[in-house]
């Protein structure tokens, strides 16, 4: 036979392979409706049931008693402490679970705010072209290139730590990704016959954009957005490790790995575990927004 | 050329006083900085003479003008806590930022483009699922966990390396293996996918047609057109890297700047933070000018529709 | 008769694909002389691309395979040659025109310097002469100011200037053999012709073998002195032009000319072959043609025609011509 080389050639789809190809959808939508789930139920304090939930302890109680158990499942461990206790006493796992509350909330709220904004001035940028274009893409490269952390920073020198501290930190420059991305696709959609047929017909320029434009970049709106769950988690725990981003009383994932930081010798389940989640969660927020990807439009592989 | 790089050397100007503008009423916006610095047995007098040393008697406009000119001549006020002029401190810590910095930044580049391309040239090879298993990883766990982890492992356990200090190499391989770690998955694979969409193009198929050996093919004709994207995103690198140093210099317990900044944050310093920012703001700038005139001079499309 | 430059017996060309073994090309012979220029004409999807890129193994890989038969250029056996070797022939011996001129050229590299690394790579010219060779080369394909062209970088030309520059490039080593690759597809209607002179020319000056692929029946008839119909990947009749044009003996032959709509016969309906071409993964046992041929038999259904030599220089693959 010429040619064939050393490399491997496809002959079909083996069954295996379809397996693991319908594993990488199944597996992490699992995994994100478990921590969606987790969020909302680790406790009903929110709907009025205090006492009902997930999580097998307060987070934020201390029993000194109980300080520095390994988790239940190592010698040493106790049954009540599935991951162990911290330094002061306070259950690992009910921690992790109120945590993911924090991660998913933050990430959701800020992935909205930034959505829109972002597609109203990618739409405009790339549909008006000439200068709001360049204006509109000059401002998009600064808060593209700016340091979200020293922005944190900023803030929270100037209104304090907090959840909405967070969140408006990592709105205030994350809308520009949404931007460019959307800006090159309505670049695209701006040169198809129908917006032409609109425009003839003397359509306003906001009416061509939301009836037309929206409709054709809300596939890749979705990809991104989903993408940028997992950006977002990473973003906030980042922020909650250096101790700027959501404080005591709530745990965070991030402060979480941090307080395990000083017990590293002795306890290292303290840091481990929220560690885990928050890669587990990012790994299937990434692994969803790819499957929706190659459903929805290929081409933006470059993500 | 030129008229395309005085341009943006103007729009460069504009952006950072905008930004000044905002950074500034931004600080003050929140409150009176007096309440920061001022004690409760302060007298009257006391407190009238700091508020007038700092300048925060007179008005917002007059305040602004006198900080322009101020950071125009190099003066970067002083820190509330530590008395320190701010450039000052600036100077300490800044060699052991760059310390850090300077070497990840370079072998995050070097390393990104190499196994970038190499996984490109090989696709679906070794290399290749080894460079996208470690892209996926990397940019899903935590790097902070990582570094910690590695600590935990290489430190603790195995006492192989040492956590805190300077002063030997051993002590440099923890931290900026940690600041490699936040540039290079993210680099990595968009020099892949841009090496992997230009070998597809229908001139590296020509170059193959005049029988040029499979080197030149790479080396000189898909490789400068694959680095194209990814050099106008090396701009965008500039978060990571803040992000990178900081938290790599708190983890390691590195004097550098980022944990003056962080510690500043902490301590509600704002002479430093708003010195801080309006220099990452000059360096946002600087390297977004950079980056398109270098842009500019290797596509040559671009240099001649603007010139 | 002059001699053969290139001689295809049975080439078999598949793609190795997540859906399975996709055979592009499956059983193809011709051979083509001197000076000689042979048309490869047939619908998108035939094999006539994946032909050129097999005689030039450039298939791309892994899934591109060749799996059987003989590529003879001038006495040896390409599909025999390692890849060393064969990187010898592209540019000297054989080379290539392809498609899209808009990304045919390195869009950072001067029209001067890719021309002169062909004429660096197969030429052995001292430095200072290589600038005279590319603006000869420039000049043989027609191009106005070829001094001021060499400075210049592809986005700055026309898509016709540019399809000139990529014939410069292939014709600069004075290939023994030249396949284009539906060269003309891309341009203007009124460039094409000149375009299409230009070759006429280059082969009267420098005695090149051409195949041309195309689809286009207008420039067949122009511009090529034998002719393969091809169809899912077979060659299904051979002849030179004037017998394929006059006289075609194969039922998908003679459709094809009639779907050519002409000026003289203004009464009748436009007229196009029904149903589509078979998909290459599933193969039907009997002739490809017969799920759209007018005029089939039942054998038609069970087996495929054996190629039947008219004369020496027409040959047909179909059950009707004995």
């Amino acid at each position: 036979m010429f040619g064939i080389g050393k490399k491997k050639a496809y002959t079909g789809l083996s069954r295996g392979t379809r397996i693991v190809r319908s594993l990488t959808l199944i597996i992490p939508s699992i995994v994100m409706v478990i921590m969606i789930i987790i969020a909302l139920f680790a406790n009903l304090g929110w709907i009025g049931l205090p006492d009902v939930g997930l999580a097998p302890h307060d987070p934020n109680s201390t029993n000194p008693r109980d300080k520095l158990l390994p988790p239940s499942f190592i010698e040493g461990g106790k049954s009540d402490y599935f991951l162990g206790t911290d330094r002061l006493g306070r259950d690992i796992f009910s921690r992790v679970l109120y945590g993911a509350r924090v991660s998913l909330s933050v990430s959701l709220i800020v992935i909205l705010i930034t959505a829109v904004i972002g597609t109203i001035l990618g739409i405009l940028s790339g549909y008006k072209g000439g200068r709001t274009d360049a204006f509109i893409m000059r401002v998009t490269d600064v808060a593209l290139s700016f340091p979200a952390l020293l922005l944190a920073m900023l803030l929270w020198v100037a209104i304090g730590p907090g959840y909405w501290t967070v969140v408006l930190a990592l709105s205030i420059l994350g809308w520009a990704g949404y931007a460019r991305m959307i800006r090159g696709e309505s670049l695209r959609i701006r040169e198809s016959d129908f917006v032409a047929q609109a425009q003839v017909v003397g359509a306003s320029t906001w009416r061509i954009m939301f009836r037309h434009i929206f409709p054709n970049i809300v596939n890749s709106l979705i990809v991104i957005m989903t993408l940028q769950v997992g950006m977002m988690i990473l973003a906030e725990a980042a922020l909650s490790f250096l101790g700027l981003g959501i404080t005591a009383p709530t745990p965070s994932w991030g402060s979480i790995v941090a307080d395990g930081r000083s017990q590293l010798d002795r306890a290292w389940w303290i840091s481990a575990f929220p560690g885990i989640c928050i890669g587990l969660v990012v790994m299937a927020g990434n692994f969803l927004g790819d499957w929706i990807r190659d459903k929805l439009d290929p081409r933006l592989r470059q993500l | 050329m030129t008229r395309f790089i005085i341009v943006r050397i103007l729009q460069a100007i504009v952006a950072l006083i905008g930004i000044a503008v905002i950074v500034f009423f931004l600080v003050r916006v929140s409150g009176d900085p007096m309440a920061l610095i001022a004690s409760p047995n302060m007298s009257e007098e006391q407190y009238q003479k700091i508020k007038e040393s700092l300048g925060l008697d007179k008005s917002w406009g007059e305040q602004f003008w006198i900080y322009i000119k101020d950071m125009a001549r190099g003066d970067l006020g002083e820190s509330l806590i530590r008395e320190k002029p701010v450039t000052t401190m600036i100077g300490e810590s800044m060699p052991n930022t760059l310390k850090l910095t300077v070497p990840s930044f370079v072998l995050s580049m070097i390393l990104s483009f190499f196994l970038g391309v190499m996984a490109a040239i090989y696709r679906d090879s070794f290399w290749d699922q080894g460079v996208k298993f470690l892209a996926v990883l990397g940019q899903a766990l935590p790097v902070f966990w990582v570094a910690i982890m590695a600590v935990l492992i290489f430190s603790v356990y195995l006492e192989w390396l040492p956590v805190a200090g300077m002063s030997t190499p051993a002590h440099y391989i923890l931290p900026v293996g940690t600041m490699i770690l936040f540039m290079l998955p993210g680099m990595m694979r968009l020099v892949r996918s841009s090496m992997l969409d230009v070998l597809d193009s229908e001139y590296i198929k020509m170059a193959r047609i005049k029988g040029l050996p499979e080197r030149s093919v790479i080396w000189k004709h898909a490789l400068r057109n694959a680095l194209i994207t990814p050099l106008t995103i090396i701009g965008m690198l500039l978060p990571s890297l803040v992000l990178g140093a900081v938290i790599s210099e708190q983890i390691f317990n590195w004097p550098g700047m980022g944990t003056m900044i962080l510690q500043a944050t902490f301590e509600r310093d704002f002479p430093v933070v708003q010195s801080i920012t309006m220099l990452t703001a000059i360096l946002v700038l600087g390297i977004n000018l950079l980056v398109d005139i270098l842009y500019a001079y290797i596509d040559p499309q671009i240099r001649y529709q603007r010139a | 008769m002059s001699n053969i430059v290139l001689q295809v017996e049975d080439l078999h060309t598949s793609f190795f694909t997540r859906a399975g073994e996709v055979k592009a090309v499956d059983g193809v012979s011709f051979f083509v002389r001197e000076g000689e220029t042979f048309g490869i004409v047939g619908e998108s999807g035939c094999g006539k691309s994946v032909t050129g890129l097999s005689i030039l193994r450039l298939l791309p890989e892994p899934a591109g395979q060749v799996t059987g038969g003989k590529i003879i250029l001038e006495g040896k056996n390409l599909l025999e040659l390692s890849k060393k070797e064969m990187r010898a022939y592209r540019g000297k011996m054989i080379s290539m025109i392809l498609q899209d001129p808009m990304t045919s050229l390195n869009p950072v590299y001067t029209v001067g310097d890719q021309i002169a690394e062909a004429v660096r790579l197969h030429q052995d010219l001292p430095e200072n002469m290589v600038e005279a060779e590319v603006v000869s080369a420039l000049r043989l394909l027609r191009i106005p100011d070829p001094e001021m062209r060499i400075k210049e970088y592809p986005f700055q030309l026309s898509g016709g200037m540019r399809q000139r520059v990529v014939g410069a490039i292939a014709m600069s080593c004075r290939p023994r053999l030249l396949i284009a690759d539906e060269p003309t597809t891309a341009l203007d209607a009124t460039i094409q012709a000149q375009y299409i002179a230009l070759f006429e020319d280059i082969q009267a000056k420098t005695n090149v073998a051409i195949i041309f692929i195309t689809h286009d029946f207008g420039v067949i008839a122009r511009i090529c002195d034998r002719v393969g119909v091809m169809y899912a990947g077979k060659i299904l009749e051979t002849a030179p032009t004037r017998d394929i044009f006059k006289a075609p003996k194969h039922p998908y032959t003679a459709a094809l000319i009639n779907s050519v709509p002409q000026l003289d016969k203004k009464d009748e309906k436009l007229f196009s072959i029904e149903g589509q071409p078979p998909s290459l993964l599933n193969l039907p046992p009997g002739c490809r043609f017969y799920p759209r041929c007018t005029v089939s038999m039942d054998i038609c259904k069970e087996q495929e025609p054996p190629e039947v030599k008219l004369d020496d220089n027409h040959s047909v693959s179909c059950w009707r011509v004995k």
